[in-house]
């Protein structure tokens, strides 16, 4: 029986007018305005006076901008560890997690916190915690005072760790060196000989002066070797909190897929006795490639996108140390006691734009190779 | 015999392992809870104290010792005859302890304790009060 005209129209149009407010807010806020900033990126534009076609002089000022190349390779840089980081975080979150152990929802609940909180909250958490005399230093004099009593428990558990192993070979029985429940015994064992030993007295942590590394107002540069290539302290600030918001995220995508990993792959394999490692390399990371492609991409985009914490940062660390491609177009678009430069933004924003897309293309056909 | 012994042995040494493996496992859960959670937990006991970027950073929150809940009530009631309200109310005797630091060979001199005479703020409140603790020491 042949379907009426109405109903077949009903049909066509359906799919559209559902897309319909995605499509209203995707052609105007996105498209228009895409459209809009490509022609203010060709003119000289103030927003009190109507725009100038000045062609392609602000793509040539931009680039000649020694502003713009130090947030290109301070975006570069962050963007390339950022992701590298979140994304490794993130799995290893994510299978630690997916366990069927009494109090798991607690601690997937926790983990996710910092991705909850509002960005302003935990970047001011983490100015409070980089401070001279904040939190982060005194773990560090810690650290450096126990050195030798960790370096200490290390030795210990491992010579513990050699004399069960051996003395089980000794006696036939087949173990491993890295026998876990072994391992878990020296560690414990030599932890609570070294406890005890600094409880009485009898070692006791080395005297250190208090580390007062400036994490925030400083133009220094880290690793030192790198050169060129190494990131402002600042910036590296920045990655470490950066990387602690955004990892839960993309750590419940990850926990998702790997419930979606077949339980007869892991059977299979625990059967050809397949070692952790293995299951990881051969079942785990094959499994999981397209939510890797999705988090990767969504980690390159929102990294260099970066500029929240950069601006409430603000004056606490100096400008060239922090600064990103984001930030750029912003500071160019609104600078403080100054005329908008929306032209010169405009073109900024157009080749950050463009940098995106690329770098996401080029992820896209290395996946796909 | 060895066959039996062998096959208990590598029944136990499983059981070893899948409990070395939970305990692994609840480790890692901890010390990545501590990562995430820390923070948040430090800052909410640093809201409460008087001093948040005190040096050394401490776990110990004055505000939240029992010790000084009990000696706050205590000296509340001294002074003004309820707990939780407090107060200076005229012929109380507030029993309190200062301790203070001396240079290495100097005499310490006995501290001496003032109390002002504080009239208070507002315009009603002022006149009032016609008893001041100020007069009764």
């Amino acid at each position: 029986m042949k379907k009426p005209v109405f109903s077949r129209l009903d049909e066509k149009l359906a799919p559209y007018v559902l897309l319909a407010p995605f499509l209203f807010t995707l052609i105007v806020f996105f498209g228009y305005a895409f459209v809009r900033v490509f022609y203010f990126s060709f003119t000289e534009y103030d927003l009190f006076s109507a725009p100038r076609w000045v062609g392609l002089r602000n793509y040539i000022a931009v680039f000649s901008d020694m502003d713009f190349t130090r947030a290109l390779k301070n975006s570069l840089t962050f963007m390339i560890i950022v992701t590298a980081a979140q994304t490794v975080l993130a799995l290893l979150l994510a299978i630690v997690l997916n366990q069927r152990l009494r109090g798991i929802k607690f601690f997937r609940a926790a983990y996710y916190m910092p991705s909850v909180a509002s960005s302003v909250v935990v970047t001011l958490i983490f100015i409070w915690f980089f401070q001279r005399q904040g939190v982060l230093n005194f773990v560090l004099t810690k650290v450096s005072e126990y050195a030798w009593i960790i370096l200490l428990f290390l030795a210990g558990a491992a010579v513990l760790q050699f004399l069960l192993v051996t003395w089980d070979k000794a006696r036939r029985i087949p173990v491993g060196w890295l026998e876990p429940s072994y391992l878990f015994l020296s560690c414990f064992v030599a932890f609570l000989a070294l406890f005890l030993a600094v409880r009485f007295g009898v070692l006791s942590p080395r005297e250190v002066p208090a580390k007062d590394i400036v994490w925030f107002n400083t133009t220094r540069t880290w690793p030192k070797f790198l050169g060129k290539l190494a990131f402002p302290i600042p910036l590296g600030a920045i990655m470490i909190f950066n990387t602690w918001t955004t990892a839960p995220t993309f750590m419940l995508l990850y926990l998702a897929g790997l419930q979606d990993i077949p339980r007869e792959l892991y059977e299979a394999a625990a059967v050809d006795g397949a070692e952790r490692w293995h299951v990881l390399r051969y079942i785990i990371i094959p499994q999981l490639k397209p939510i890797t492609f999705l988090i990767v991409t969504m980690g390159l985009i929102g990294t260099l996108q970066m500029f929240d914490q950069v601006a409430i940062l603000g004056g606490q660390a100096p400008l060239e140390s922090v600064i990103t491609l984001a930030y750029y177009v912003y500071a160019n678009l609104f600078p403080s006691s100054a005329v908008p430069n929306v032209g010169f933004a405009s073109a900024a924003a157009i080749l950050l734009a463009v940098l995106t897309l690329l770098i996401v293309l080029l992820q896209r056909r290395l996946v796909e190779e | 015999m060895t066959e039996t012994r062998s096959a208990e042995y590598a029944r136990f040494a499983a059981a070893r392992r899948r409990w070395a493996n939970v305990a692994a496992i609840y480790f890692f859960l901890l010390v990545f809870s501590f990562a995430f959670m820390g923070p948040y937990a430090f800052a909410l006991l640093s809201s409460l104290k008087d001093n948040p970027s005190e040096w050394p950073p401490t776990l110990v929150v004055n505000q939240l010792k029992p010790s000084n809940w009990k000696a706050s009530w205590e000296l509340a009631k001294a002074g003004g005859g309820s707990g939780l309200l407090g107060g200076l109310h005229p012929g109380r005797e507030i029993p309190f302890s200062v301790t203070y630091q001396v240079p290495a060979g100097r005499e310490p001199a006995p501290p001496e304790a003032v109390i002002p005479r504080r009239v208070p703020g507002g315009v009603t409140a002022s006149l009032r009060v016609k008893h001041y603790a100020a007069d009764y020491t």
